[in-house]
């Protein structure tokens, strides 16, 4: 039901995202806050969309998608939470849901490799920081900014483990929107699932360590196997797509190249806002905030003028999309070691010969590096002594016991188990057939 | 840390019982200076590394360690089949290093091996914790405070007594 008094954002996914201006006018003004606004201009799937030509959506349509979801848990939590009391627990969680990727950089989680600092580490510092809108609304509501930062910082372990679930775990809000909402954009046709069914029946009445958990009861189970499967092909499909990977790559190899000229005092022609983050020895939080999609394109068109070839050509193939060739890894897994030194140092030969500079043209993308990104699978721990909702999704089995979901339903282990150690190698399309050539030249 | 690192572990500590153990070994051995470079947060059951029991998976699913369940723990060794591939590893001028470098940490291992699970699990969480304070009584306290237990229940006491001789050996 609509009031009169509510502010409604259209969403495509659930039509509305409704505030109710009297309780709470307070989020309305976070929303209205400069760095909440700044996530207009961050892409939320990076530069996806140089693969699905509609993944144009910004970390604002997402950010506003899980505040949403959270409203419905929380009404979810009024029902079976009634034993839980602490100070102001909704507006933390609806602040922390709104919140939770203020931090993120250019190009969303690629800005984690371009800046070496994950965005919930530059979440919480905005959220705590006194110099910005964010915190001094926060405050002006008196809702706690440490209480807000301690429910995203996933070091901090002051705030209950339930609430914590609820915006960062295995199955939390911001799975919840992404997986469908990228799935939307991309048009990539996966992540499908009853997310209504899912935020709408867990319960809170199940301790592990002494500690409530969020669990649900068996009549979710297939709301949340389609929720796992949704994950396994958005990973597979979308998020670890060559095309988008390789993309990410040449933009890295780009950004170490102008690091490499400007830490030997070489002008690398950095645009002001980025060289007072690089120059800065802790950044600060107005620095970071300098940082964005069309600051990081602006730098890329310098680039194109810049007299250093490598710097020049790989600014310019990126503006261009001219796509690096992807070659699959050729080494098998068997083995204690990484045999992959003979292998990698042919292809840099063979780049080299080709006239290329292989530190910057012979481009490795590890695929396992990514364990701690949110777009993972669902890989649970399967020794029940170590499980908890932050590695595990648990179904409730009576009043006192839960079991990890993929105990349950065996398909499960065809999408769950940990992924092959993937290799993929990027070379520029000059070079693709000889690398390909060499990868099947032999075994290695 | 590399497939090696964790099987030259597994092949020293003689296997290891629990997916639990290997967890906090790993994480103590780290607290001691010994290079592994995993990324440990913490969970309700203590530090816990995502990467790690990846890790461990894709070595029992290419069977470079056999694994076994034991009602509900799971339990691992070295498997013999790649005594070969590790040996021809340490045999190259990269693999003598890494070598080296593992077993220097065979002592503090076989002290790993002794204490029970729980123990581990806390002078884990009490290393977790003193790492970010440096105080061995804050450092104690919060592990206290996180696990519900007494400051000076024997089991305490006795992880606190291990933390400090992880952390110790790493100024050595």
């Amino acid at each position: 039901m609509i009031d009169k008094t509510d502010k409604i954002f259209r969403d495509p996914l659930y039509d509305y995202v409704v505030i109710d201006r009297v309780d709470d006018d307070w989020l309305l003004d976070l929303i209205d806050t400069p760095e909440v606004q700044r996530l207009r201009r961050i892409h939320q799937l990076g530069v996806s969309h140089f693969t699905y030509p509609g993944a144009d959506h910004s970390r604002l349509s997402h950010t506003l998608g899980v505040l949403h979801l959270m409203q419905q848990a929380w009404r979810r939590i009024e029902t079976v939470g009634t034993g839980l009391r602490f100070k102001r627990p909704r507006e933390c969680l609806l602040a922390a849901a709104l919140l939770h990727d203020v931090g993120h950089g250019p190009f969303s989680h690629l800005s984690k490799y371009l800046l070496g600092i994950d965005h919930e580490t530059w979440s919480c510092q905005i959220i705590r920081s006194r110099e910005t809108e964010v915190h001094q609304k926060l405050v002006k509501y008196d809702i706690s900014p440490e209480h807000v930062a301690a429910l995203i910082d996933k070091e901090n372990r002051d705030r209950p483990p339930w609430e914590k679930a609820l915006v960062s775990s295995e199955l939390d809000v911001d799975r919840l929107d992404f997986l469908r909402r990228d799935s939307y954009f991309t048009g990539a046709g996966y992540g499908h699932f009853d997310s209504y069914r899912i935020l709408s029946s867990f319960s809170l009445d199940v301790e592990i360590d002494g500690q409530p958990v969020l669990a649900w009861p068996e009549k979710a189970i297939y709301a949340i196997e389609e929720y796992i499967f949704a994950r396994f092909y958005m990973y597979r499909t979308v998020y670890q797509h060559k095309t988008t990977r390789g993309f990410e790559k040449l933009l890295h190899a780009t950004w170490e190249r102008a690091k490499q000229m400007h830490s030997r005092r070489e002008d690398a022609y950095l645009v002001v806002e980025i060289r007072e983050f690089l120059d800065a020895p802790e950044p600060s939080v107005k620095q970071y905030l300098a940082l964005e999609d069309a600051t990081v394109v602006y730098q890329l068109k310098v680039w194109t003028r810049h007299p250093d070839k490598v710097l020049n050509d790989l600014a310019q193939r990126f503006l261009k999309r001219d796509r690096f060739v992807a070659i699959a890894d050729p080494v098998s897994e068997e083995g204690v070691c990484d045999a992959r030194v003979e292998w990698e140092s042919e292809l840099h030969k063979l780049v080299q010969e080709k006239g290329f500079d292989p530190e910057f043209y012979a481009l490795r993308d590890d695929l396992k590096l990514a364990v701690y990104n949110p777009h993972m699978p669902y890989m649970p721990e399967k020794e029940e002594e170590e499980q908890d909702p932050y590695n595990a999704i648990f179904i409730k089995l009576d009043d006192t016991s839960v079991q990890e979901i993929s105990r349950l339903l065996d398909r499960l282990a065809a999408v769950t188990g940990p992924p092959k150690e993937e290799f993929r190698y990027y070379v520029p399309d000059e070079c693709g057939d000889a690398a390909k050539q060499l990868a099947n030249s032999r075994p290695w | 840390m590399t497939k090696y690192q964790l099987a030259k572990l597994i092949l020293m500590a003689g296997g290891v019982e629990s997916r639990k153990r290997v967890q906090k070994t790993v994480h103590l051995l780290q607290a001691a200076g010994c290079p592994l470079e995993m990324d440990f947060r913490l969970h309700l059951f203590g530090p816990y590394s995502k990467d790690l029991a990846s890790l461990l998976d894709r070595l029992a699913s290419n069977g470079v360690v056999h694994e076994t369940e034991d009602g509900k723990q799971y339990n691992y060794v070295f498997s013999e089949k790649m005594r070969e591939s590790l040996e021809s590893f340490e045999a190259t001028p990269a693999g003598e290093a890494a070598k080296a470098e593992m077993e220097k940490y065979q002592p503090l291992l076989g002290t790993l091996c002794e204490p029970r699970p729980r123990v581990l699990e806390l002078a884990s969480t009490i290393a977790f914790f003193y790492q970010r304070c440096r105080s061995w009584a804050e450092a104690t306290a919060a592990t206290a405070d996180y696990k519900d237990e007494s400051t000076d229940s024997p089991e305490i006491t006795a992880a606190r007594k291990l933390a400090e001789t992880v952390v110790a050996s790493s100024d050595r």
